[in-house]
Parts: C-alpha cells; structure tokens; sequence
C-alpha cells in the first residue's frame, strides 16, 4: 500500500492534522541515520490501513537548515508515496509556492487547506473547484482544529491511492517551467539571474490563482490590528519589559499555581497511598525488607518527583503558548541585537527558552541555526537554562530556608543561569572562527490564538516522558540508592556505616569550600547525573521522610543554612547536565569531544559560581 | 534611497536588490521582487532588526540587510505584488 508523507510550512496547521489524522496515537522514531524525530501513525482508509509520516516543515526545496534537508532527502527520493500538502488558508500565496515546487516532484499530490473556520470569520472564500481546476490537483477544505471536513479529506485519499500514479501525476498543471529551471529551484548554487525569472514565473501563476479562486483576501483591518499588536509588543518601551514580566508570570504560575496541584499529590502519596501500602504489606506478611526496599526506596523516592509533575505541566504549557501564538518568533525578533553581542543570532533565543522546559529537545531546537558554529554555541550554552527538573530543587529548598521569598529566589536563579550562558557564548567568541554574518531573514507568523488542543497534545507528551522517566530510570535510581543507604561493607547497617554514606564521604571535601561539605548532599548531586529530579528523592530517601513535605522539618535544616541552601541550588542549576542532555549532545554534534566539554566546563562553572554565592551570602549574613 | 531609511508606517516600491545571492534568493522566496510594494512595520526595541511587510508576508530583517534594497517611496501599498 502507498505510504503518505504529510509536507507543508511550519505554523500551517501540519502537526494538528497529523494528531487528528492518527488519533493522537503516533510512533516517534528517528530518520535513518540522523537524529531527527520522526513522527509516525497509522491511519484508516475504507481499504485498510496505512502509514503516514510528519515530515520537518520547509518553505520551498532550496534547503537551509539541517532539518529542512532531511525533508528535501525523502522527497527527492523515488517512490510511489503520495504526498499530503497542507496549507495555511490564510496565506494561500506562500503555500501554493511550495504546491508548485512540489509538483516538480513527479509525485501523487493532494492538498489540505487548513484553517477553514479562520477564512469564514475573516470573510475570505476561497473557490476550491476553480483552484483545483487550475492546479489538476485534488484539493480539500478543512480544520485541523476543529475536525471539519476530516472524513471528506480521507476519502480523497483513499481515491489518490488507488488511482495509478501515472494518471493523478498527469492531471497535475505544473507551472511552465523547463528542465533546468527545475534544477534550479532545488540548487543552492543555482545563478540567481536565471532562478529569479524561474521564481517570478512560479509567482505568476500563483497570482493568477489568487485571483480567480480567493473573493477577498484578509481585510485590511485585520492586517490593521496584527500591525497594531506587533508595535505594541515589540514596541521601544514596553517590548522587553513585558517580555521579561511574561517570562516573571510564567515562572510565578509554575511555581504558585503548580505547588496547590502538588500539595495534593504529596498529601496523596504521603497520607495515603504509603500508609495503606504498609498496612497491605504487614498483612500479607511480607518480609519487613522488601517491604522498606518498595515503601522507603521505590515509593517515597517516586513521590519526590511526581510531586513536581504539575509544576512542569504549567511550565511546558506556557511555553507552549508562547510558541504557538507567534510570540515567540517576536522574541527572536527582540533579541536579535543583544545576541549578536555574544556572537549569536536572533533565533538561538528558541532553544535557550525551549531549555527551560527540557534540555535535550532543546538542543535538538539548535538545529534552527544554519551555521555549524552557531549551533554548537548554543547547544553547549543549553544546559545552563535550568530544566523542569531541576525546579523542584528550588521549590522544596526555597519553601523551607526562604519561605518569603520563593519565587524570587527561583527567578534569581533562572537569571544566573542566563548570565552565565551569556558569559560562557562571549567566552567561546573569543575562540570562533568566524562570527555570525549569515542575514537575519525570520518570517513572522500571524499572532493566533493558541488551541486548547493541540497545547493539550504537547503537555501530554512532555508530562509522559517526565512520568516515564518517573517510572524507570528514577525508580530504579531511587532503589540502588537505598540499598547503597541501608546496607554497608559489613551488611545489612544503619546509614552511618551504609556504603552510601562512605561514597558521600569520599567526595564531600570538594564541596566544603561551597558550604554544603556533606555526605548527603555530595551523594544527592552524585546521583543527580542521572536525572535532576533525583537530587530531590534522595533526600527524601535519605532523610526517611514520607513525603515532600516531611522534608521540611527533617534533618535538612541540620545540614544546611540558608546561605548554603542558596549555594547549593546554584550548584544544582550549573552542573554536570543529566546523562539525557549528555547523549544528546554527543549525538547532535557527532563526537565524543564536546559532551566532555561540556561536562568539564559545566562544572567550573558551577563550582565557581557556587562557592561565589556562599562566599557572599556569609558575608552578607 | 535605500530600504533602511523608510520610516514606520511607510510604504515603498522595490527598485533594485544588491543583496548577495543567497540572500536575495530566499527574498524572492517570500515573494519580495523588484517592483514589489513592501511596508515598515515595526523596529525591534533595541533598534535593529526592522520588520517589514510585503503581499501578506511579514518578515525582519538587519539594516545591514536592508541598504542593500534600492526604494522609492510610494503613497499606498497594495497587498497585491506587482509583476
């Protein structure tokens, strides 16, 4: 059976149509031989099923960018696949200049237009039999969104499938260009001279399509309001101000509005799923160390991070927003001058604030920068944006040593962490080769309200690979170490004499200058390689507390002041990344070398700051 | 005058682009042409980059970028492009 390739522009709607295609349910994978997600599902035709792919965006089939070629390399390739095009109703122009590339392609082609309910509040009409007559392509209206048009799109598929490719291809009314004017559009090298006639000729029929086919394009008024909200927002005064208030908010929901949801969680885990769990055990008679190795190491350290979860729902959620609704790309805007100033251009300011959802999808976000050097500037930065996972550090030591001052102390953090990316880019600056020359062309999508759905879709996503880890690498973490805190060289033992507590003890000194010399914290930021969220079971563990909030009047007011509660949290933004972000980086930049860079540099970095911060908190206090 | 010296809110009519090819190609891709009408919409907070609207696309670029495209000034825009 053909296999589908959905293509289109970023911001058309194509990853919406994708979920509401697979219902949601999809395969994500790599492309062969690159580390490019690869979205797969499966949907169903009155003729059975069949595969559908989410291929990278891309505006035309001359390729700038890493992702945008991986697109460009499964198109070109010969097969029978069909290709699914969507388009964003709003902006036919720039959609049908991709449909008339596409069709260079020789390949079965069916068009989306998406955001129908958009162009009916709008006043546009597009005449879809008059477009299709002129492109010879079969051509379908729906919303993505809101699920319109969906079964009639399926049904023209499943006639694109079983007609033979020869005769959907020989209907097609490509534009009226040559053999090598063909070429041209996908050679970077091509000579400008002859792909500008080439380009103007495809613009022409684009034209002669809008014309015939769209009643009225986007009100004036319309484009009136988008032009007033990009002045007020990117406006001289208020345009970073309220960026960084929008940056403050977010931060003061994740932490306010994300600490009721976990308060009900921990209270669960703590006040009711532990005790009932123990009760069951004593009554099945279950030998009493099993039962302390699910109860004490599984459980209690499984809490300390599922606590969290609603804390980085709302963070991912906002991000999401920000995304979604065109901000953004306004933000890359802003920032283009200041980071030029650290050698980097406007759009590296995406995966920097992608960073403070997940590090390494982040990194993975790096590949919007078309230059080599570029990327691996900001992917080696990435790490000092402090993750979802390492707020729970902050929540739980800030709400116990400055109850006050909470959300202060995390924004102060997420500020350091900006400060020493932005250090640590000037300082590679000084070792580049070159410095970014490569011109600043962003398109600035429309501001759009963004879909309840599709946020729902990403935060689902993020929340269960957050839950997944949750379930594996953490729970299994959170086990070794109890057996590490609960047995010793001579057996079964106490923790002062647990093998946990000789490992502790082993690299502690290091720390001493830091404030936090102990043989839990060293053994809680050692297992916190793993994953960040870590640091913060193990204390629970180690500590034997039910619960987070059994962490607040247990031994950790003994074994840290605030001073060193602030150092160690500084320590905990800027260290060694988790082994998730390591791997990434190794796979994103093809080498061994720059993850231990990166690990090398990380810590410096964090031992300095860190010992800065208790140095002068002491002598402030 | 050059595309850099249009003031907010102004319109204009391409005249010439001098821009390397690389860059004068992915120009032609968003459908900025000689002959083309194009509008400054706004100028980011910290004075460059500038944003700029042609046909319905809005885009931002470097004034670096922008003394490279020959302009003359026009009375109205039109959202349609002129070939």
């Amino acid at each position: 059976m053909k296999e589908i390739c959905l293509v289109g522009s970023p911001n058309s709607g194509k990853s919406t149509l994708f979920n509401c295609l697979t219902g949601g349910r999809q395969k994500v994978g790599n492309f062969p031989g690159v580390t490019v997600a690869k979205h797969s599902g499966k949907i169903h035709l009155s003729t059975g099923e069949t595969t559908i792919t989410d291929l990278p965006g891309l505006y035309s089939l001359c390729t700038y960018s890493v992702e945008e070629s991986i697109t460009q390399t499964i198109l070109f390739t010969p097969s029978s696949d069909i290709l699914l095009q969507v388009l964003d109703g709003n902006n036919l122009e720039r959609g049908l200049f991709l449909t008339y590339q596409l069709m260079t392609l020789k390949k079965p082609l069916i068009l989306a237009i998406n955001m129908a309910d958009e162009l009916v509040t709008s006043g546009q009409h597009i005449d879809v039999d008059q477009l299709k007559a002129i492109l010879g392509i079969p051509i379908y209206l729906i919303s993505a969104l809101k699920q319109h048009g969906i079964s009639a799109l399926l049904s023209g598929l499943q006639d694109l499938i079983t007609l033979p490719n020869e005769e959907s291809i020989g209907a097609q009314k490509p534009a009226p260009l040559s053999e090598s004017e063909i070429d041209y559009l996908s050679n970077p090298d091509a000579p400008i001279d002859q792909l500008e006639l080439c380009i103007m000729k495809i613009y022409q029929c684009i034209d002669a399509c809008i014309i015939k086919c769209v009643s009225k394009t986007e009100s004036s008024d319309q484009i009136a309001s988008q032009q007033a909200l990009d002045r007020m927002l990117t406006s001289q005064w208020i345009g970073l101000p309220l960026f960084c208030l929008m940056m403050y908010f977010v931060f003061w929901m994740t932490f306010h509005l994300g600490g009721v949801f976990s308060d009900m969680i921990d209270v669960a885990f703590s006040d009711w799923l532990m005790p009932a769990t123990s009760s069951l055990f004593s009554l099945w008679q279950l030998e009493p160390w099993l039962s302390a190795l699910i109860i004490e190491g599984g459980l209690s350290g499984m809490c300390g991070v599922l606590t969290f979860l609603p804390n980085i729902m709302i963070l991912f959620a906002s991000l999401a927003i920000l995304e979604d609704s065109g901000y953004m790309a306004r933000v890359a805007f802003m920032m283009d001058r200041l980071m030029g100033k650290i050698g980097l251009n406007g759009k590296a300011i995406v995966p920097l604030l992608m960073g403070f959802g997940c590090n390494a999808p982040a990194i993975m976000g790096a590949r919007v920068l078309e230059k080599k050097e570029d990327r691996l500037v900001a992917i080696l930065i990435n790490p000092f944006m402090s993750c979802g996972a390492r707020l729970p550090i902050y929540v739980l030591l800030s709400s116990i040593f400055f109850p006050m001052h909470g959300t202060l102390v995390t924004f102060s953090l997420y500020f350091l962490g900006l400060f020493v990316a932005t250090l640590s880019a000037l300082l590679f600056k000084q070792f580049r080769l070159s410095i970014d020359t490569s011109p600043f062309l962003l398109e600035l999508p429309p501001y759009r309200m963004p879909s309840v759905k599709s946020l729902l879709v990403k935060v689902w996503h993020h929340s269960q690979s957050y839950l997944k880890r949750a379930g594996t690498v953490i729970l299994a973490a959170s086990v070794i170490l109890w057996y590490l805190l609960n047995f010793g060289p001579n057996g079964n033992s106490d923790l002062t004499h647990s093998f946990g507590r000789y490992i502790g003890d082993a690299v502690s000194p290091i720390f001493i200058p830091l404030g936090f010399g102990t043989w839990q914290a060293s053994l809680s930021l050692l297992t916190g390689l793993v994953a960040k969220e870590i640091v913060i079971s193990n204390m629970a563990i180690i500590f034997g507390a039910s619960g987070v909030n059994g962490l607040s009047n247990s031994g950790l007011i003994e074994i840290f002041t605030p001073a060193s509660a602030y150092a160690f949290m500084v320590f905990c933004l800027l260290y060694i990344p988790c082994i998730a972000v390591i791997s990434m980086i190794k796979s994103e930049t093809q080498s061994w070398k720059w993850p231990l860079f990166s690990m090398l540099h990380t810590f410096s970095a964090a031992w300095f700051f860190s010992f800065l911060a208790y140095q002068i908190a002491q002598l402030l206090t | 005058m050059t595309l850099d010296q249009l003031l907010l809110g102004e319109h204009a009519t391409i005249v010439a682009i001098h821009c390397p090819p690389v860059m004068k190609r992915r120009l032609m891709e968003l459908g900025l042409f000689v002959g083309s009408s194009i509008q400054k919409i706004a100028t980011s907070p910290l004075g460059d980059p500038h944003e700029f609207q042609t046909g319905i696309v809005t885009f931002s670029l470097r004034g670096l970028d922008a003394k490279m495209i020959d302009i003359t000034l026009s009375k109205h825009g039109s959202t349609r492009r002129v070939l």
